[in-house]
């Protein structure tokens, strides 16, 4: 055969070296990377799903990642690395800090610019005419100008004969004479008040900004309260009305204890009498009934069947069957006591006052005897 | 406990108006570890995934002009993708990048020193095509990314999360599948 060992990949590739370049070939661009995520979203229109069909026939990488992007399973062994999380919270929360150190702002840089500018206010005093010749110091251009037009003209070298101005300045008096003739500690004040009013500003606009993002969060936090509040009180109210719910369920529920209730006993002494075929399960039937009168305050008729058979012990069944026949009551597996009685327990709710059956077998030795039938007429 | 109050979005709306750095460590933190999960289930490799995701963050950082006011999770995850693709994409190697098809005009595309025509090409295409589908997706991944990207066996493995030796696996098989289709259906066009 042509193409015995050819899944060894040197050969295959010389085989089919001609087909795999096809491949390649019609492969053509890969699509863009929102093309891709619309298609993952499930949101591509008809012509861009079946053009990236189309290039996923031959792109395994596209296919691949549409694949992955697709893929919202969780994978081996993911559990196992997400338990070492906080190894990996560790690490990553040490690369961010390093990251956010790195587009800090220097803390240097405003102390340096500040200093920068009180040392060239502060500089020795000079003639006005001298600094306004200099280049203007870059943090205060607007300053140094108004200061540069504001000197008295005096000061500014000039070819021409000095002259008096027709409307010269008043000269300086009182305490601020001194400050006025100086014109370096007239540009220190005008420096630290701008400063000063900087800082004021700054100082001011960060207030403001805090007291916005206080107001926005404690509109939050109220929101938030109230609705908490909200829920509370609809939480408390669902918790009353199921409390209410579980104590009606409780109370309906309730598994009567019947040992502890109010018995009624009862006694009666039956012989071993089955009716004549004729009048078997027939109403009128000749077969003794008793009448029993169960109190009101009592809730479980015990009745005692004192069975006057030559069995010892038993097994019995006993069977109380309403008019139409129906077995309302049944017990089953019953040893007469050590007085020769036969216990059957029936809780009032299950009698209601008319005449039943009373059917008693035998049950021993795997099978049913039917030893008598009698009536029972409940009264309250 | 104020920033614990907020919302995610309005948290990185503050973050987005005032570029404040613990607003910014508020939202990794949140966001940190499901991003993680999201790198690792894309990646398959823990470390790289503690990089795409770190990467994120950063972008996050930078980026957050362009955060649109809502859903802050899915343009979180759609970051996250992008990202992903792109760093497939850029670890392709240049050299494998195939030659751009002469299909200018009518002449003939010559492939391996025969000359075809594109009605034969795309015939020939088909034919190859059809057992390629036939493989399993596992092999036909590895079989594409392999022939048809040029990636080697440990490119494979990085990128897709396959040991070494199940990809050599997926090949082999997917080689014995893809010649037995072929034979299948040469075997067919001859009857």
């Amino acid at each position: 055969m042509k193409y015995e060992g050819i899944e060894d990949e040197a050969m295959f590739l010389k085989e089919f070296e001609s087909l795999l370049e096809c491949l390649k070939r019609q492969k053509g661009m890969c699509p863009e990377v929102d093309r891709l995520l619309e298609s993952s979203a499930g949101q591509p229109n008809a012509k861009a799903a079946e053009k990236l069909r189309a290039h996923t026939e031959f792109c395994g990488e596209c296919l691949w990642m549409l694949h992955r992007l697709m893929d919202g399973s969780s994978i081996p062994g993911e559990e196992g690395i997400v338990k070492q999380w906080s190894e990996t919270d560790q690490r990553m929360t040490e690369r961010m800090q390093q990251f956010l150190a790195t587009r800090r702002p220097a803390p240097a840089a405003p102390a340096l610019a500040v200093s920068q500018a009180a040392a060239s206010v502060l500089q020795p005093a000079q003639p006005i005419a001298e600094s306004a010749r200099k280049p203007v110091v870059a943090p205060m251009p607007a300053v140094s100008q108004a200061i540069a037009a504001s000197a008295p003209k005096s000061a500014q070298p000039s070819s021409e004969p000095v002259q008096k101005p027709a409307e010269a300045p008043a000269p300086a008096r009182g305490r601020f004479r001194h400050f006025l003739r100086s014109p370096g500690l007239a540009y220190a004040a005008c420096g630290f008040l701008l400063i000063a009013s900087s800082f004021l500003l700054y100082t001011v606009a960060t207030w403001q900004r805090t007291r916005r993002l206080q107001q926005i969060q404690i509109a939050q936090v109220r929101e938030q309260n109230q609705a908490l509040s909200r829920e509370r009180e609809a939480l408390a109210e669902q918790n009353r009305r199921q409390e209410a719910q579980v104590m009606e369920l409780a109370q309906r529920d309730k598994p009567v204890d019947w040992a502890y209730t109010n018995p009624f006993s009862y006694q009666i002494t039956v012989h071993p009498q089955r009716p004549s075929a004729e009048h078997r399960g027939k109403k009128g039937a000749p077969v003794k009934m008793w009448t029993v009168k169960i109190p009101i305050d009592a809730q479980l008729l015990d009745l005692r069947i004192n069975m006057e058979d030559n069995r010892q012990y038993g097994p019995y069944r006993i069977e109380i069957s309403d008019e139409s026949g129906t077995v309302v009551f049944e017990g089953r597996d019953l040893r007469k006591d050590g007085q020769g009685l036969l216990p059957l327990a029936i809780p009032k709710d299950r009698l209601e006052a008319k005449d039943y059956g009373l059917k008693i077998y035998y049950t021993g030795n795997d099978r049913s005897d039917w030893l008598a039938e009698h009536r029972l007429q409940i009264s309250r | 406990m104020k920033k614990a109050l907020l919302d995610d979005e309005s948290l990185v709306q503050l973050f987005k108006e005032t570029r404040e750095e613990h607003y910014f460590i508020e939202i990794f933190s949140r966001f940190k570890q499901r991003i993680y999960v999201l790198s690792l289930r894309l990646m398959r490799n823990d470390r790289l995934a503690e990089e795409l995701t770190q990467d994120i963050f950063t972008k996050v950082f930078d980026q957050i002009n362009t955060y649109p006011g809502r859903d802050f999770y899915p343009w979180l995850v759609r970051i996250t993708q992008k990202e992903y693709i792109g760093r497939i994409r850029g670890s392709k190697r240049e050299a494998v990048a195939p030659p751009i098809p002469s299909t200018e005009g009518d002449g003939p595309i010559l492939l391996n020193g025969r000359a075809y025509t594109a009605d034969e090409m795309n015939l020939l295409c088909q034919d190859v095509l059809k057992p390629v589908e036939e493989l399993g997706p596992e092999q036909k991944a590895c079989f594409l990314l392999k022939y048809t990207d040029g990636y080697n066996d440990e490119e494979i493995a990085l990128l897709t999360g396959y040991t070494i030796k199940q990809v050599k696996t997926y090949l082999q098989n997917g080689r014995r599948k893809f010649i037995l289709h072929w034979l299948k259906s040469k075997k067919k066009s001859i009857l």
